[in-house]
């Protein structure tokens, strides 16, 4: 019997209060900031980043932050705010697809150009061999180049 | 049906943007032979022919409202230098024009043109782009952006 009472007792639960569930949208304010393209992701939990904004910022305040070249995109989370200052946790980063590939330093040595016989060719600076003939577009004619063998010896 | 494409691209990249009959564009495309325009004409109608000219030909290719056809060349400079040119180069009609191309739509502006936006959606007042040269038009603004900025005499 006394077995028995025990687990009753173990297994009370007590319940949620009433007023403790409400909207999301009642608590916490989702934010969306664009940054300019050169901005560090490092830069965004400073505090002085944050500055002329600061005291717009709650407590559980969302902010997504997504850079202006659609590149990067961040989320962060306001801990503490003030009239000028803030504390931020960076919930999320990632890299997105940029809309233009970003310059790679590893075409360096080649030229990509376009002859209206053979379409995009690629041609190696350093001894002036054509690499790639005839893709149908500059992406096409890095991307035949990147998987030519010659690009990797380099 | 490469052949098509490799002809179709090379006149865009000599014209850069033109509206004109499709028979007459085959002509133009074709000066010097006697193509079977029928066929041609029937393949370039086809939607899948004009995404892939669009996606691996750097090539335009679609019926305007007054059932002529527009080729545009979407070819972009990689040196900021070339793309800042481009970019900020101003049309005496800017309202009636494509800010991309530069081909005047003239009455045809409302339906045919849109407002350009930022990458991230923000609109840009005063300048209007097809919608199908709205993103290689923010994709030259990106690339005419990554110039070194001139530091000041000051």
């Amino acid at each position: 019997m006394s077995e028995v009472a025990i687990e009753t007792t173990k297994k009370v639960i007590r319940p949620l209060a009433a007023d403790s569930l409400m909207f999301e949208d009642a608590r916490i304010v989702r934010y969306v900031a664009f940054v300019p393209r050169d901005t560090d992701p490092q830069m965004l939990t400073e505090s002085r980043f944050w500055l002329s904004v600061a005291q717009r910022l709650t407590p559980l305040a969302h902010v997504l932050v997504v850079w202006d070249d659609r590149s990067q995109m961040a989320e962060l989370l306001v801990t503490e705010s003030s009239q000028s200052f803030v504390s931020m946790l960076l919930l999320n980063y990632r890299k997105l697809p940029g809309i233009i590939s970003d310059g790679s330093e590893a075409l360096v040595n080649f030229e990509i150009y376009y002859s209206s016989i053979d379409g995009y060719c690629a041609r190696r600076l350093s001894d002036s061999v054509l690499i790639v003939k005839g893709a149908s577009s500059r992406e096409k004619a890095i991307e035949e180049l990147k998987s030519h063998p010659a690009f990797k010896a380099d | 049906m490469n052949d098509i494409f490799l002809k179709m691209q090379k006149l865009a990249r000599e014209v850069q943007a033109v509206r004109m009959p499709l028979d007459r564009l085959i002509t133009l495309a074709w000066r010097g032979e006697e193509p079977d325009k029928a066929a041609i004409a029937h393949v370039l109608r086809t939607e899948a022919a004009q995404r892939e000219l669009a996606l691996d030909w750097e090539t335009n290719l679609y019926r305007h409202l007054t059932g002529q056809y527009c080729l545009i060349c979407t070819a972009l400079p990689h040196n900021p230098k070339d793309a800042q040119q481009l970019a900020t180069r101003r049309l005496i009609n800017s309202r009636e024009a494509c800010s991309f191309c530069g081909l005047v739509e003239g009455s045809y502006a409302p339906i045919e043109l849109t407002v350009a936006t930022n990458p991230v959606g923000i609109p840009i007042p005063g300048e209007r782009v097809h919608p199908r040269c709205a993103l290689h038009w923010q994709r030259l603004k990106l690339i005419a952006n990554a110039a070194p900025t001139k530091s000041s005499l000051l």
